[in-house]
């Protein structure tokens, strides 16, 4: 759910109008963000403490050393934003999405899914490039070809059968992360999730590498980006849900798993 | 010339067994006994009926406990904050989030609809501990899940999933540990033991 949601950037407007606040945020919340960040380093100590004290553990905690700690200086106003998704999600996308399942059978659905894949191909060509990963990029050609042919403008996934023509996609946050650059801070957008400020500013670059973004006018960009929003929703519906209902922390189980997630995409 | 019998002895000896069966082999037909075991169970239509729903729980628990290292899990999924707990708290601890992490498991695994699993490569991350990936393979999606598995009192025990690059164990210790930064272990017990009587009610 929250990738789908982040991929979507119907928000964008408001997600640039927000930024200038948000830095003016960060500046007045830098004491309290220091601060949060010491503790996380003494917390790491321990870390090592309980490594000599487990010895057998050794690989798996060395692992976790690198765990996706993130600053979390804006967790009130995310707190917020996140109690409105969840809402906005349970009392508009699901129940839309759930009548959007009921009168499309799933092949459709899915094939509406590939379509969407398939378009974004601009915006994983052009990561696998910045990310020098040429043989991915020249893979992911093919598959475009293939799927834009044979799969009929993408609707059809007929590159599923060769997996070496499916490799991990790539946005312009991993590229970020790749070059080194640190997350920044946790942000939660309203309808697009969970997110950090590098993966932010990768949203703004991705938007322009993606074709739906240049069909006008406007609104029929607009349209098409909810409309993927409700079909991606209408084959997924029940993943937040479990999350959250086994979570003792919502918030923070969505958090962890969007760091943790995030950190692994960036690895492949 | 004895030295030398003496050293094809010992070759034979240690290179045999390990050859015949190396510890990644180990773990890995161990995940993959206890899923088949666990799929075989719910693929039965014996269990379709409403009636047979408890004893398929009760198989399914059985399985699952063989599966999982629930003492290691919980020591884990507190981290470095376990040590804010006296023994006492730390059994009930143990005992509460065992019982949370079945139920969740098991509401889960009975979502099950005949989805393809596929097994992939089992690596050793050191010494005694391996990590298995499968997948599962839905309609319009592959998700992979990997186990890992330590070897422990010369058996086997899952002490952690990793769905999608997310582990389980250091998603619960990331809440765990955002709700000991204000509260106590007490506070936590409670919280714990409120969500476990919650799921206690007859599912669905």
């Amino acid at each position: 759910m929250e990738k789908d949601l982040q991929r979507d950037p119907t928000a964008l407007f408001a997600l640039i109008l927000v930024f200038s606040f948000l830095f003016a945020g960060y500046g007045s919340n830098y004491k309290k963000a220091f601060a949060e960040e010491t503790a996380v380093s003494a917390d790491a100590g321990e870390e090592n403490a309980l490594q000599d004290e487990y010895d057998e553990w050794t690989y798996d905690l060395e692992e976790e050393e690198s765990a996706s700690r993130i600053r979390d200086p804006l967790e009130r106003f995310n707190r917020g934003v996140f109690a409105f998704n969840d809402f906005f999600y349970f009392r508009a996308l699901k129940p839309v999405a759930r009548g959007y399942r009921f009168i499309t059978p799933e092949p459709v659905r899915i094939g509406v899914k590939n379509f969407f894949y398939n378009l974004g191909f601009p915006v994983r060509f052009v990561n696998y490039i910045l990310q020098v990963k040429f043989q991915r990029a020249g893979q992911d050609t093919c598959r475009f070809i293939l799927n834009s042919t044979a799969g009929i403008l993408g609707f059809f996934n007929p590159a599923q059968r060769c997996p070496w023509l499916n490799q991990p996609p790539e946005d312009m946050g991993q590229t970020l992360g790749k070059w080194s650059i640190g997350n920044g801070f946790y942000i939660v957008w309203p309808l697009l999730g969970p997110s950090t400020l590098r993966d932010s500013a990768g949203l703004i670059g991705d938007y322009f590498l993606q074709p739906v973004s240049y069909v006008r006018p406007f609104y029929v960009s607009m349209g098409a980006r909810s409309y993927e929003a409700v079909n991606d929703t209408s084959l997924s519906i029940g993943e937040y849900e479990s999350i959250k209902e086994s979570a003792l922390d919502p918030y923070t189980a969505l958090k962890d798993a969007y760091m943790q997630y995030r950190e692994k995409a960036v690895q492949e | 010339m004895k030295r030398q019998s003496i050293s094809i002895l010992l070759i034979l000896l240690f290179v045999i067994p390990v050859s015949a069966s190396t510890p990644a082999d180990g773990a890995f037909d161990f995940v993959t006994a206890s899923v088949d075991k666990v799929l075989t169970i719910l693929r039965d239509p014996a269990f379709k009926e409403e009636s047979a729903k408890e004893e398929q729980y009760q198989k399914l628990t059985k399985i699952v406990r063989t599966l999982f290292d629930y003492d290691e899990i919980s020591r884990r999924a507190l981290g470095i904050k376990g040590r804010s707990f006296t023994p006492e708290q730390m059994d009930e601890f143990s005992g509460l989030f065992t019982r949370l992490l079945e139920k969740i498991y098991l509401n889960r695994v009975r979502e099950y609809t005949d989805e393809k699993i596929i097994y992939g490569d089992a690596t050793m991350l050191s010494k005694n501990i391996a990590e298995v990936q499968t997948s599962i393979v839905t309609a319009s999606k592959q998700i992979p899940i990997k186990y890992r598995v330590a070897f422990k009192n010369q058996e086997w025990r899952c002490y952690d999933v990793i769905i999608e690059g997310v582990s389980l164990v250091r998603n619960y210790r990331s809440q765990f540990n955002k709700i000991l930064q204000n509260k106590t272990p007490e506070d936590l017990l409670q919280q714990l033991s409120e969500m476990v009587n919650k799921k206690e009610a007859p599912t669905e």
